[in-house]
C-alpha cells in the first residue's frame, strides 16, 4: 500500500510540474480538490435494482496538464450492502466494505466545446482496491468471524460534464461503466458455512459496471 | 404613356445641370473621417443611456405599459449604440457640420428643441433619414447625394425633427405592443384587423410628421416647395443619384474594343410609381398620397408663406457637401462589395471630375473587386456549399438583361455580359493607366499587380497571348471593306472602327484565331515596366503551379499530414506580443423573446463581460491587448474611432471574398495602422448564446423512472437547452490573411461567466504562447 500512496504521489507531483503557467486551465488555476460521491444500482436481484443502492464517496485531486486534459488521483470508501436470505433458518445481514485508490485521465472533449477544467469529458480510472466482507449471521452462532478479503485492479470509464461556479467551485455530474480487471487477492474465511465469498466476488464484479456521479469541488 | 418618362427626364436633367454648373473643386478630395472631439452619444454605454432613458418613463399608466416602455428603452438604446459604436458614422465631419447648421437655421426658434437634437451622417448608399427617441438623427450619405437644394434637406431634417418631438419612436412600440396584446383599441377585434390597425397607425404618425415638418419648415423661412423636391426624391431613391449615360468606351481605346453584343443598344428611362393607394401593410403613406397631401396644405398658405429661400445657410457648402456625398457614396459602394454600381457612380462623376484622383484611385479599386469576383470558380461541393456561397456573395450575381433600365443596369449587364479574359484585359489597361497618372501612390499598384495576377494565374493568359503590334488587327479590319454591307455599319473609318466591326460580324474563319483582346496592350508593352509587371505575375503563377505540382505528386499521406501541419500552425499557438481587437460581439440570444428573440439586457452584460475577461486573461498571459471600441474612447479619441471605421470596412471586406482571394482594400492605409498600433494583428470575433426548449421530452419523462439518472433527467427536463458559438479570427493586415482562428459550437451547454472567461484566456494563452517549430 505504500508503495502505491508512493507511486500517486510522484504521478501527482509530475503533474504539478508538467502544468506550466503558460500550459494552464482555467486561467492559471491548476489544482482541483474534490469530494465526490457516486451510487450505482443493486444487481443482486430485480428488486434490488430499482430499490436498493450502494454508495461510494471519497476525495479527488486533479491536476490541469493541457487545453483539453486531466490527471488526477483519488480515494474512495465505499460500503455495500449484503444481504442474504438461504432458507428460513439461515440470513446473512453483512457488509462489504472496502477502499479503492486509483488514477484518472480526464481529457474534455473538444467536439462538445469542452476546455479543462470545463464542459463535457470522458474519463478513464484505474483503481485498486482492497475489499473485506463482513459476514454477519442473524440466527446462527459461528466460532470464529466470518471475514472474506480481496484485492485486485478495476477499471472505468466515465462520461460527465464539469461547471465552474464562482471562480473557485467546480461541480460535475455523470456516469461511469466499469468493472474489475485483475484480481490478485483472495482470503476466504475457513469459518463460513454459506456460498457467501461467491456472492462477495459476484457484487464486487457488478458494483462499478454502472454507476451515477456527483462531485464538488474547489479550484486552488 | 409620355408623361412618366417627361417627369422622370425633367427630374434628371434638373440635377444634372445644376450638377455640371455648380462643381466644387474636388482636386484633393480626401475621404469622410470624424473631427473634433467625441460626443457623450458615441462613448456612454448602452447602459448608461439605458439608464438615463428610464427615467422618462410614464409612472402614471398601467404597469404592463411601463415595462413596455422599459423595454423600449433597453432595445432602442442597444439598436442606435449598435450604429454609433461600429464606425458607420461620421462625427463632427464637413457633410455633419453643414447639416447640423441646416438644423440650426431650422430650429433657430426652439433653441431647447435643437439642444436635444444630434444629427449624423450614416456612411450608407440607401436613401434613407431617421429619428431616435434619443434626439438622434441620422442622414444617410445616400439621401445627401439625392438633394437638390438645402431646403430639401431641412424638410427632411424637420420631418424627422417631427418624429423625434411627438415621440413617434416610443409611441409607435407601444402600439406594436397592445397590438401583440390585444389591449387598448386593439381589444375588440381580429389579430388581422389588429395588424392593419397598427400600420394604419404608423402612416398617421408619417402624415403629422410631413404636416408638421412642413409647418417648420415655413416657419423657418425655407421655400416650402422644398417639401414636393423631397417626395420626388424619395420616388426615385430605389435608383441611383443620377442616370449619366454610360459607354463601354471608358475601357477601350486604339487597340482595344469590347464586341458589341455586351453593350445593350439602349437602355429605358426610370419609372416613378403613379399609384395613390396606400398598401394596407406599408408603414409610410404612398409617395404621390403625401405629395397630394403636402399641395394641400401649401394651398392653405397666404403671403410670404410661399416663398422663401432654398439655400439659409450657404449654397456654396450645399453643393461642396453634395459632391463630397457623391464621392463617398462611389467608395461605399465597392466597400459593399457593389462593385458594378461603384463603377457606374464613379463613372458618372468622372465626367465633371476626369482627372481626379481620388476617383480615379477607387475606379481602379472598384475594377478590381468585380475582376476577382467575375474570376471566382464555381466550384461548390455540394448543395449547402453553393446556398452558402450565394448568401456570401461569392457567386457573381447575374445582371445581363438586353433592354437594362436606367444606366447604371446598363453598366451592370455589360459588366456581366463580357467575358472573363476581355475584362480582365480591360481591368488590367485601366488600373495600368491609372497608375501611370499617379505612380506614386502604391495602392494603385498593388491593384494593378493583383489584376495581372488574376489574369495570368485565374485566366491563364500569358505575355505571348498578346501582339505587341497591330499589323495583324490592321489587315482582319480591312478584310471589312470589300463587304458592302459591313462598310456602311462604320461610323468613322479608323483602324479600330474597322476591327470593331470586324469582331462583331466577320465569320470565325475570318477572324482565324485571334481573340478581340489581343492587341488590347501594343502600347503599354512599349512600357518595359508594364512588361516586367507582366512577366512577374507570370511568375507567380508558375510558382502556383509548381506548388501544385509537388502537392499532386504527394501521396495522401502526406497530403493529409500536411493539412495536419497547417491546422495546427493555424489553430495553434502564434507567438503574438500583441493583438487589437476590433468591435467584439456578443449577442444573447433567446427563443421565448418576440421581435427578434434577442436577449439585449444579457447581451449588453455579456459583451462588458467579454472585453474584461478578455484584457484580463491576456494580462495573465502577457499578452498586449487593445480593445478597439467606443466603450473604450474618450473624447479626445477621435483618430481611434476613425480606425473603427477603417477596419470595420475592411473586415466587412473581408467577409465579401474567399480566402486566396485579392481584396479591394487600400493596402497602404492598413500597413499605417499596423505601424500606429505597433501590430500587424487584429481580430474580429464574436460570442453568440442560444436559448432554446430542449425537444424529446416525453422520452426524458419516461427515463425518470430509472431512479439512478432521475436526478440528471430532472434537471433537463426544468432546464431549456443553451447552446454557444464563439468564433475569433485574427488576421495579418499587412498582408490580409487570416494568421489564427478558433470556431467552437459549444452545443447543450449554459453559457456561464467560466465559460466566457476560460474561451478569452484559452484565445489569448493561444495567441501568447510561442510558435512550434515546424517539423
Amino acid at each position: 500500500m505504500r508503495r502505491i500512496i508512493l507511486f500517486l504521489a510522484i504521478v501527482t507531483a509530475t503533474g504539478t510540474a508538467t502544468a506550466t503557467p503558460i500550459k494552464g486551465g482555467y486561467l492559471g488555476k491548476r489544482i482541483i480538490v474534490n469530494a465526490e460521491m457516486s451510487y450505482m444500482p443493486n444487481y443482486s436481484s430485480w428488486k434490488d435494482l430499482f430499490m436498493s443502492y450502494n454508495f461510494q464517496y471519497g476525495g479527488k485531486v486533479h491536476v490541469v496538464t493541457g487545453r483539453f486534459t486531466e490527471i488526477g488521483v483519488s480515494y474512495n470508501r465505499y460500503s455495500l450492502g449484503a444481504h442474504q436470505r438461504y432458507d428460513t433458518s439461515l440470513s446473512n445481514n453483512g457488509k462489504i466494505t472496502g477502499y479503492q485508490v486509483g488514477l484518472t485521465y480526464r481529457k474534455y472533449r473538444k467536439s462538445r466545446g469542452g476546455l479543462a477544467p470545463l464542459g463535457k469529458f470522458v474519463d478513464v480510472n484505474l483503481f485498486y482496491h482492497d475489499d473485506k466482507y463482513n459476514v454477519v449471521y442473524e440466527n446462527i452462532q459461528t466460532f470464529a468471524p466470518v471475514i472474506h478479503k480481496s484485492r485486485g485492479i478495476s477499471g472505468s470509464i466515465g462520461f460527465g460534464t464539469q461547471g465552474i461556479f464562482w471562480d473557485r467551485v467546480v461541480g460535475n455530474a455523470g456516469v461511469r461503466f466499469g468493472g474489475p480487471i485483475y484480481r490478485f487477492f483472495e482470503e476466504k474465511s475457513t469459518s463460513d458455512i454459506g456460498n457467501n465469498f461467491d456472492y462477495m466476488q459476484q457484487r464486487l464484479m457488478y458494483k462499478d459496471f454502472f454507476s451515477v456521479f456527483f462531485g464538488v469541488g474547489i479550484i486552488l | 404613356m409620355l408623361k412618366p418618362f417627361l417627369k422622370s427626364a425633367l427630374f434628371w436633367l434638373i440635377p444634372a445641370a445644376v450638377f455640371s454648373q455648380q462643381t466644387p473643386n474636388m482636386d484633393n478630395y480626401q475621404p469622410a473621417r470624424s473631427s473634433g472631439t467625441l460626443p457623450p452619444d458615441v462613448l456612454q454605454t448602452t447602459t448608461e443611456k439605458y439608464e438615463r432613458s428610464k427615467q422618462q418613463i410614464n409612472t402614471g399608466q398601467s404597469e404592463e405599459l411601463q415595462k413596455a416602455e422599459d423595454n423600449f428603452y433597453l432595445q432602442t438604446n442597444y439598436a442606435v449604440d449598435q450604429i454609433l459604436h461600429s464606425g458607420a458614422i461620421l462625427v463632427n465631419d464637413s457633410m455633419g457640420i453643414y447639416v447640423n447648421r441646416v438644423a440650426d437655421s431650422l430650429l433657430a426658434h426652439d433653441p431647447q428643441l435643437r439642444a436635444q437634437i444630434n444629427i449624423y451622417i450614416l456612411r450608407s448608399t440607401v436613401v434613407n433619414a431617421f429619428a431616435t427617441d434619443r434626439g438622434s438623427i441620422f442622414i444617410t450619405v445616400g439621401l445627401l447625394t439625392r438633394l437638390h437644394n438645402e431646403a430639401e434637406l431641412a424638410f427632411v431634417l424637420a420631418h424627422e425633427i417631427i418624429h423625434f418631438k411627438r415621440r413617434h419612436v416610443l409611441t409607435g412600440y407601444i402600439e406594436g405592443v397592445q397590438m401583440a396584446e390585444g389591449e387598448g383599441k386593439y381589444s375588440a377585434t381580429t389579430a388581422e384587423n389588429r395588424f392593419l390597425k397598427r400600420h394604419s397607425y404608423a402612416r398617421a404618425q408619417e402624415t403629422q410628421a410631413d404636416e408638421e415638418g412642413f409647418d417648420m419648415l415655413v416657419a423657418s423661412n425655407y421655400d416650402p416647395h422644398a417639401a414636393m423636391g423631397a417626395f420626388d426624391i424619395l420616388e426615385m431613391a430605389e435608383n441611383p443619384f443620377t442616370d449619366t449615360l454610360f459607354h463601354k468606351s471608358i475601357f477601350e481605346d486604339n487597340h482595344f474594343v469590347f464586341p458589341s453584343k455586351y453593350y445593350a443598344d439602349t437602355a429605358k428611362a426610370y419609372k416613378i410609381d403613379e399609384d395613390e393607394e396606400d398598401h394596407d401593410l406599408a408603414t409610410h403613406p404612398s409617395v404621390q398620397k403625401r405629395k397630394k397631401n403636402m399641395k394641400r396644405r401649401f394651398s392653405k398658405l397666404g403671403g410670404t408663406d410661399t416663398t422663401g429661400s432654398i439655400f439659409l445657410v450657404s449654397e456654396s457648402m450645399f453643393y461642396r457637401v453634395r459632391a463630397m456625398a457623391m464621392f463617398e457614396e462611389a467608395a461605399l459602394h465597392t466597400n459593399d462589395g457593389e462593385f458594378k454600381e461603384a463603377i457606374y457612380i464613379n463613372q458618372s462623376i468622372q465626367k465633371v471630375y476626369p482627372r481626379n484622383y481620388y476617383l480615379q484611385k477607387e475606379m481602379v479599386r472598384a475594377i478590381f473587386g468585380t475582376t476577382v469576383k467575375k474570376n471566382a470558380p464555381f466550384a461548390f461541393d455540394d448543395l449547402s456549399a453553393l446556398l452558402e456561397a450565394i448568401f456570401s456573395g461569392d457567386i457573381e450575381e447575374d445582371d445581363k438583361t438586353d433592354v437594362p433600365v436606367g444606366q447604371q443596369a446598363r453598366t451592370k449587364s455589360f459588366i456581366s455580359s463580357s467575358d472573363r479574359d476581355g475584362w480582365n484585359v480591360a481591368a488590367v489597361k485601366y488600373a495600368w493607366r491609372v497608375h501611370t497618372m499617379f505612380p506614386e501612390d502604391k495602392d494603385i499598384a498593388f491593384w494593378c499587380r493583383g489584376l495581372f495576377r488574376e489574369l495570368t494565374v485565374e485566366n491563364n493568359l500569358t505575355i505571348r497571348d498578346f501582339q505587341d503590334n497591330d499589323s495583324d488587327m490592321v489587315r482582319i479590319g480591312n478584310m471589312i471593306m470589300s463587304d458592302t454591307a459591313l462598310v456602311h455599319k462604320l461610323k468613322v473609318d479608323t483602324p479600330i472602327a474597322r476591327w470593331q466591326v470586324a469582331i462583331d460580324h466577320l465569320d470565325k474563319d475570318s477572324l482565324g484565331a485571334t481573340k478581340y483582346w489581343e492587341f488590347a496592350f501594343v502600347e503599354e508593352m512599349k512600357d518595359s515596366a508594364f512588361v516586367q509587371m507582366f512577366k512577374d505575375a507570370m511568375a507567380y503563377a508558375d510558382s502556383l503551379e509548381a506548388l501544385e505540382d509537388i502537392e499532386d505528386d504527394m501521396t495522401s499521406k502526406q497530403l493529409s499530414q500536411l493539412e495536419k501541419e497547417e491546422n495546427e500552425a493555424f489553430f495553434g499557438p502564434q507567438g503574438l506580443k500583441k493583438v487589437v481587437v476590433i468591435n467584439p460581439i456578443y449577442q444573447s440570444y433567446d427563443s421565448r423573446i418576440p421581435n427578434g428573440m434577442l436577449d439585449v439586457r444579457k447581451s449588453i452584460d455579456g459583451r462588458t463581460q467579454m472585453m474584461n475577461a478578455m484584457m484580463e486573461s491576456a494580462n495573465t498571459v502577457g499578452l498586449q491587448c487593445e480593445v478597439l471600441d467606443p466603450e473604450n474612447m474618450d473624447s479626445t479619441d477621435t483618430d481611434r474611432f476613425n480606425d473603427l471605421m477603417i477596419f470595420n470596412d475592411w473586415f466587412a471586406q473581408k467577409g465579401n471574398f474567399k480566402e486566396g482571394d485579392g481584396l479591394p482594400v487600400q493596402q497602404e492605409q492598413m500597413n499605417q495602422l499596423a505601424a500606429k498600433y505597433g501590430t500587424n494583428y487584429f481580430m474580429w470575433c464574436a460570442y453568440y448564446t442560444n436559448r432554446e426548449p430542449r425537444k424529446g421530452t416525453v422520452f426524458r419523462a419516461l427515463s425518470l423512472a430509472f431512479a439512478p439518472i432521475a436526478p440528471l433527467v430532472a434537471y433537463r427536463l426544468a432546464t431549456p437547452r443553451e447552446d454557444v458559438y464563439f468564433v475569433s479570427i485574427v488576421y495579418d493586415i499587412t498582408t490580409g490573411k487570416p494568421v489564427w482562428g478558433v470556431q467552437r459550437e459549444i452545443l447543450k451547454q449554459k453559457p456561464t461567466d467560466a465559460r466566457l472567461k476560460l474561451q478569452m484566456y484559452d484565445m489569448m494563452r493561444m495567441l501568447a504562447s510561442p510558435k512550434k517549430q515546424k517539423s
